[in-house]
């Protein structure tokens, strides 16, 4: 009798913890800063600072891409941190990260109103403008970038300028490749759909070739590189 | 009770974790490239072993000139590199001279035979990725040269090249008409014993390994098809009225123009039984058919509109519908490989120009600028194109990128009707 | 808890435990998911080429960019030979014995209508042939550069035809009359004028007995 009664009890707590799981993540935003790489504190800094454009770090044109260090965020920069550390105080900062971050946008946002008035280079059309990154002049490193979509914007310019192809004329070629980028900077390929063109599968695997090893990214992350003609 | 609720709230938490964690690393980022950059892929080609050194230096020129002229490779310097031709391939030594892949050749010579290692490295990998022997006697070590180049190009690409075609063309001896052919690279001209007054209009079919031409020998036409298994041939047709070669569509059957009571018509001529059957016809000029890749359409020549003009037609002779509408002068068809554009040539301020037009349009891209140019041709894989150019002063056999850059003449010696043989 | 029956309170408390246990279980099994990404970040990066090449075998599909293995030596290597290329000579035609000449007559542009400068020539001829029943002619027809060589045999050929068929309506029989084209094989000149044009656009006229 007790067995019967303490199955089914156990059985109805899991339950409800599913439940309430399920509730809790489905509410969380998809991509969210992993604790411990936070770099809030950006925007309290200097807003006297010239308006930077962080997309296409590797076009360093415009002389007002200037990586600089701010000292805060060297605090925060990520160290393998002891997981033993209690859950609450992480899951406390997890939260404040993500308000943080909806400032930061917010703040970018507002940056980039201002520093289309006082600047003559035009801001890329439909991406977030945060403020520069630290890893930028060095490939290898262990310096971190803020967040993933800053991290696309990066792996983007290095793939993109090390992607050749011998022809000029040819049908529309897609090319499908998924690599594991891991916290050093390095890649693996996990995924190759190929565009049933030899040598522009070609061209496609040389170029992430020559690109690694990445700079280090925030986090262990996979990308799905797109590549078409 | 304050377990239970800490339990709870601790089972929470932790699971809380689990999943942001997990998801965390599942997250994918999208990124979308386009527009690569153009730039040939970059080649070291390296020689080592025993051979005559006119021989290294022939297989050497051979395999760059075929690769890079296909526009998809270049060269680097060889003064550049920093790895010896004999030494192992260390990746490392490629590197930093941009070099993609790298071709390590070793030669062995024994008495008139030589035998070439080809290896192919690939600088970003690493590693090797093509590795074959290849041995033929020293006095066809351009054939070797070209069959290496294949099977680099092959590598790269999967594709055919046609460095081991030939060109045969319709020059002049002694004052007539004398069939020659040479390599795809303008080498190793031969002239074929056959010599007439006129000689026009030869037409390759690689499916039956045959070649028809016409001749003109005392005062008739004559066409003739010469087998090349056996380097024999043979008049298939005779007649007053001009009979022009057109393509062959099967070993006993080829479209020929033939004139019959003054009228210039497209026939369809069975040679096993000598004969004819019209397929174009009509009061107007009718001439110069060629037949599509799939064999189910041909295109050819008319001055029905009242100028000459190029028409489609299937190969029942039905379906005819105009495909030129540029200009007042457009003659000398020639299908893509692929069966989804042509050829022509149409007259611009005067002179002859060559022209690409896609069948799905009426649009054509000229090709040619400089001096006049005919009787174009596509290569067998759709890349090159061979033509006749007067800009130098005489015609002479050309050839240029399908996209018409790399114009360059094949031959010194004047020729016309080039035509690809492989 | 006190409101409920005793065996009830037993069990609840039973359960309890059940519970610490139940959370350490999660905790162990977060803890075991969680340790591997640890084990990552610390181990140092591998070499870049044994890194890369893994992944090439664990695709699944037919690899198109990874290399094919290379051919090993044992196997036959390729043999190059060429074939001889010579035919059978033809004797080349043989010239024949002129007379009288009679002047060419012109044409314009891709046209091969008789204008109106060539019929007082064409008369003569008839004439002349009329009188030598023996003679026979040989029309040629010729065209200029312009336009390719085929379409100028077949302009070439209809030059001639029609010489032929005047001919013919001035009483000549059409058995002493050959026609030939020469396209624009056989040019007078080659200035890439309308002089030297007009006067590649022509019939030629080859009397024989």
């Amino acid at each position: 009798m007790r067995t019967v009664e303490g199955m089914s009890l156990l059985l109805s707590l899991f339950l409800h913890l599913s439940f309430v799981m399920i509730l809790i993540t489905w509410q969380m935003p998809p991509k969210r800063i992993n604790p411990g790489f936070i770099t809030v504190n950006l925007i309290e800094e200097g807003s006297e600072r010239a308006p930077i454009i962080v997309n296409e770090p590797l076009s360093l044109k415009s002389p007002e891409v200037a990586p600089s260090l701010r000292p805060a965020e060297k605090e925060r920069v990520v160290k393998p941190k002891d997981r033993e550390i209690e859950r609450e105080k992480v899951i406390e900062e997890a939260l404040h990260a993500i308000e943080a971050k909806k400032r930061l946008e917010k703040l970018a946002r507002l940056k980039a109103v201002i520093s289309s008035t006082v600047t003559s280079k035009p801001l890329h059309e439909g991406r977030d403008i945060s403020p520069p990154l630290q890893g930028l002049s060095s490939q290898r490193g262990t310096t971190v970038t803020s967040s993933p979509e800053e991290y696309a914007g990066i792996v983007k310019g290095i793939i993109q300028s090390n992607w050749t192809y011998p022809e000029v004329v040819k049908k529309g070629l897609k090319s499908r490749i998924v690599i594991l980028v891991q916290r050093d900077g390095s890649l693996k390929i996990t995924e190759f759909h190929s565009s049933g063109d030899r040598l522009f599968d070609y061209s496609v695997k040389n170029a992430i070739l020559k690109s690694s090893p990445l700079p280090p990214p925030p986090e262990e992350v996979e990308i799905e590189l797109r590549f078409s003609k | 009770m304050r377990i239970r609720v800490f339990c709870i709230l601790a089972i929470i938490f932790l699971n809380l974790i689990w999943w942001r964690g997990n998801s965390l690393s599942h997250q994918r980022i999208y990124i979308d490239l386009t527009s690569p950059n153009p730039r040939p892929l970059a080649l070291g080609l390296q020689l080592a072993g025993e051979g005559p050194p006119q021989a290294l230096n022939e297989l050497r020129e051979v395999i760059k000139n075929d690769l890079s002229y296909t526009g998809l490779f270049t060269f680097v310097d060889e003064r550049l590199y920093l790895e010896p031709a004999t030494s192992a391939f260390k990746p490392e030594n490629w590197r930093p001279l941009g070099v993609d892949a790298v071709i390590k050749l070793n030669l062995r010579q024994s008495e008139n035979r030589i035998t070439v290692l080809s290896t192919l490295y690939d600088v970003n990998e690493g590693d090797q990725i093509l590795k074959k022997e290849y041995s033929a006697e020293v006095g066809v070590l351009r054939t070797l040269a070209h069959v290496i180049a294949r099977d680099i190009y092959k590598r790269f690409t999967d594709r055919d090249p046609p460095f081991e075609a030939k060109i045969l063309f319709v020059g002049m001896h002694e004052g007539k008409r004398s069939l020659y052919i040479m390599d795809w690279d303008g080498a190793r001209l031969r002239r074929l014993g056959i010599t007439a007054e006129t000689i026009i209009s030869p037409r390759w079919s690689g499916k039956s390994r045959l070649l028809a031409y016409t001749m003109r020998q005392d005062r008739e036409w004559l066409l003739k098809i010469i087998d090349f298994d056996t380097m024999k041939q043979k008049t298939v047709f005779r007649s007053k009225g001009l009979t022009i070669a057109g393509d062959i569509l099967e070993k006993d059957l080829i479209l020929i123009t033939h004139t019959e009571m003054d009228n210039q018509d497209i026939y369809l001529l069975d040679t096993k039984n000598s004969t004819l059957k019209k397929l174009i016809g009509g009061y107007a000029i009718e001439i110069d058919p060629v037949i599509s890749p799939d064999g189910k359409r041909l295109l050819f020549v008319s001055d029905r509109s009242g100028s000459p003009q190029i028409y489609m037609a299937d190969i029942t002779g039905y379906n005819i519908k105009r495909m030129t509408f540029r200009g007042g002068y457009n003659t000398s068809p020639a299908w893509s490989p692929e069966g989804d554009a042509f050829l022509y040539v149409g007259s611009v301020n005067g002179k002859n120009q060559i022209f690409l037009q896609r069948l799905d349009s009426t649009e054509a891209i000229q090709l040619t600028m400089v001096g006049n140019n005919e009787e174009p041709s596509f290569s067998p894989d759709g890349r090159f194109i061979t033509f006749t150019s007067d800009r130098d002063g005489k015609w002479k056999i050309y050839i240029m990128r399908r996209d018409g850059s790399g114009q360059k003449a094949l031959t010194a010696v004047a020729g016309s009707s080039p035509v690809w043989i492989k | 808890m006190k409101g409920l029956p005793k065996n009830r309170q037993n069990l609840v408390g039973n359960s309890g435990y059940l519970f610490i246990l139940l959370a350490l279980i999660t905790a162990g099994t977060v803890l075991f998911s969680c340790a591997p990404r640890k084990v990552v970040q610390e181990e140092k990066a591998p070499a870049i080429t044994q890194e890369q090449r893994l992944p090439e075998q664990k695709v699944a599909q037919p690899e198109k960019v990874t290399p094919e293995r290379p051919e090993v030596i044992s196997e036959k290597p390729v043999t190059v030979t060429e074939r001889p290329l010579e035919v059978a000579k033809i004797s080349p035609e043989a010239a024949k014995p002129k007379r009288v000449e009679f002047p060419d007559i012109y044409f314009d542009f891709d046209k091969y209508e008789i204008r109106d400068d060539a019929k007082p020539i064409l008369n003569d001829l008839a004439r002349w042939l009329k009188n030598n029943p023996k003679a026979g002619l040989i029309i040629e027809g010729h065209c200029d550069e312009r336009g390719t060589n085929q379409y100028n045999l077949a302009l070439g050929e209809r030059r001639a035809s029609a010489v032929k068929n005047y001919l013919m309506i001035l009483g000549i029989s059409s058995s002493r009359i050959e026609t030939v084209s020469y396209g624009e094989e056989r040019p007078l000149c080659t200035e890439q004028t309308e002089e030297c044009w007009q006067l590649n656009r022509r019939a030629h006229f080859v009397i024989y007995e």
